[in-house]
């Protein structure tokens, strides 16, 4: 509980092997330890594989200096003082995941359409998580704001499309403000109220779990009935708060649960509102 | 940019458990703990980290997130998260008989409390109460539309009023009032002041939701019963900070209080209940 501010701040991912640094660092010699290790990882793979059609000048020699040089400034960087170092670890814990990130799939040579598609793809997975929340619950973890972004500009367009002449931009902007600062707020007030969540995960996650809505505005743009358009919002709803209610579930929040839950209600509700009225 | 394989790493927060026992496995010396922690105050904090731990892991159900809350705000700086934590420490049972004691006078609140006032039921309270006038002055709207015979396009800038006037009510005049018996020597909590007006809004939502009906009496009738139930509710938990000022000046205040609470029923009225007379004379000069 008490650690709960380190956590969400995505520097205790690294903060494990860095401390694992730090320990072999003070009392081994970092090259004995370090350079098996970091060979079996991911991220200093390209380095090692000598190019097609260049030999390397000496077999045995080549590749340890480089790996040794990369090595060298990482764990310069991690015994510099441990305790300021640590401190500090949230830039560095974070340049970690990303050269990692990076690393993982080859993005260099690739054409454009293929980055772009994939991060469409991404989304579209997710998204698809929401609407049937049954399978891979930690597809979401992986958060990422595009997804937030596509719904919110999505509904404000719709909407502000529909609304009165005069107050398009109105209207357009308190879709932006309310789907922002709505899912930052709920999310605060569950870090408040003492629940393990984390900032930028639960805003993707209330950002996402609005498609639901999203398609009843955009169906509810050739449907004017109000008829049809009740039960389905009514239905967009249910299945929004239900889905983020899925994702949000091991929040830890006993026995003030309910307190958590009603402002993600209250979101919903007057997001689907506006859709239905409009 | 965003691949599972790489983002795992990063996902730390629901497991905490998992992460707690690695982050002791790796036998942290005690520089290393206290590194941790990202706020200055390296000491305190380390020496209540392994506290709450051992009951963590038994079952997370021991776990009293109330009670670490507490023990979390100790010693934190003011522009931290958890800082903040303290002014929303409540169960979900003592928000509601709050609102229930809101909506019924009876009891001195202040007891009702129990010295403990709280900021989530004022800013949630008002936040819903936005959204309320808002949904229920749509519909009163489309009623006043429907009786009319026009057709109806809902008004954003009602929310925009809503939001104006609630937050102002619920934050602002309660920070006025507080100043102002501040000066003159009451010793009034700002906390306590906040948790007032915040509760004292609670009425409105049963009174706004009831109004859609479009019987212009019993729209006038649910309006005082709001009123005159936030309004004895304020005065009488007041009234204590206020005696302890001069006769003259309490009364001043008094007064200000129920004149800024009279203005908060008549601009609902008129703003988001209003019947279809005023919506008519526009309309009848076309016809």
């Amino acid at each position: 509980m008490n650690n709960s501010v380190e956590r969400d701040d995505f520097l205790s991912p690294a903060a494990p092997s860095y401390a694992e640094a730090t320990y072999s660092d003070t009392y081994d010699n970092p090259f004995e330890t370090n350079i098996p290790q970091r060979m079996n990882s991911p991220s200093i793979e390209p380095d090692d594989v000598p190019l097609p059609g260049q030999k390397p000048l000496s077999p045995t020699r080549s590749p340890l200096p480089k790996v040794s040089g990369n090595i060298g400034s990482s764990s310069n960087a991690a015994s510099s003082g441990s305790a300021s170092n640590n401190l500090g670890g949230g830039g560095a814990g974070l340049g970690v995941g990303q050269a990692m990130m990076g690393s993982a799939i080859d993005t260099l040579d690739e054409p454009v359409s293929e980055t772009l598609l994939r991060d469409l793809r991404n989304v579209g997975a997710k998204l698809q998580q929401v609407l049937y929340p049954k399978g891979r619950k930690d597809i979401l973890k992986d958060w990422d704001l595009w997804g937030p972004l596509l719904m919110c500009l999505t509904l404000s367009i719709v909407l502000s499309v529909k609304a009165q002449a005069d107050q398009k931009i109105t209207v357009f902007t308190w879709i932006f403000i309310i789907v922002w600062m709505g899912s930052a707020v709920v999310t605060v007030n569950a870090k408040l109220l003492g629940g393990r969540v984390s900032f930028f995960q639960s805003v993707c996650v209330i950002g996402y779990c609005l498609f639901p809505l999203v398609l009843v505005s955009i169906v509810s743009i050739v449907v004017p009935s109000i008829y049809i358009r009740l039960p389905l919002c009514g239905v967009a709803f249910a299945w929004a708060s239900w889905a983020s209610l899925g994702f949000l579930s091991d929040s830890n929040l006993a026995n003030r649960r309910a307190l958590g839950v009603y402002p993600l209600f209250l979101f919903y509700f007057i997001i689907a509102w506006m859709i239905l009225i409009s | 940019m965003a691949h599972s394989s790489a983002y795992s790493a990063i996902e730390i927060d629901d497991d905490e458990i998992n992460n707690a026992t690695e982050l002791q496995f790796q036998n942290f010396t005690s520089s290393d703990t206290a590194t941790a922690a990202p706020t200055g105050n390296l000491s305190s904090s380390s020496a209540s980290t392994p506290q709450p731990r051992p009951t963590g892991f038994g079952s997370s159900g021991i776990f009293n997130p109330g009670r670490a809350a507490q023990e979390q705000a100790v010693n934190r700086p003011i522009w931290s998260i958890e800082y903040y934590a303290k002014f929303f420490d409540v169960d979900t049972n003592q928000v509601l008989e709050r609102c229930f004691a809101s909506v019924i006078p009876k009891d001195n609140f202040l007891e009702v409390m129990g010295g403990s006032p709280d900021l989530y039921g004022p800013f949630w309270i008002a936040t819903t109460v936005i959204f309320v006038l808002f949904v229920t002055s749509s519909i009163v709207d489309s009623i006043n539309a429907y009786l009319n015979g026009t057709t109806y396009s809902y008004n954003i800038y009602q929310m925009t009023f809503a939001f104006g006037a609630i937050y102002t009510y619920a934050f602002i005049v309660p920070l006025m009032v507080w100043g102002a018996t501040k000066y003159f020597g009451c010793q009034p909590d700002l906390l306590e002041m906040l948790s007032l007006y915040g509760y004292a809004l609670t009425i409105w939502i049963p009174v706004s939701v009831l109004s859609v009906i479009p019987i212009e009496l019993a729209r006038w009738i649910l309006l005082g019963i709001g009123a005159g139930l936030s309004g004895v509710f304020l005065i009488r938990n007041m009234y204590p900070v206020l005696s302890r000022a001069e006769a003259q000046i309490a009364k001043i205040i008094l007064i200000l209080v129920i004149a800024f609470h009279g203005a908060l029923a008549l601009v609902l009225k008129y703003k988001f209940f209003a019947n279809t007379s005023t919506i008519a004379p526009p309309a009848d000069p076309s016809t």
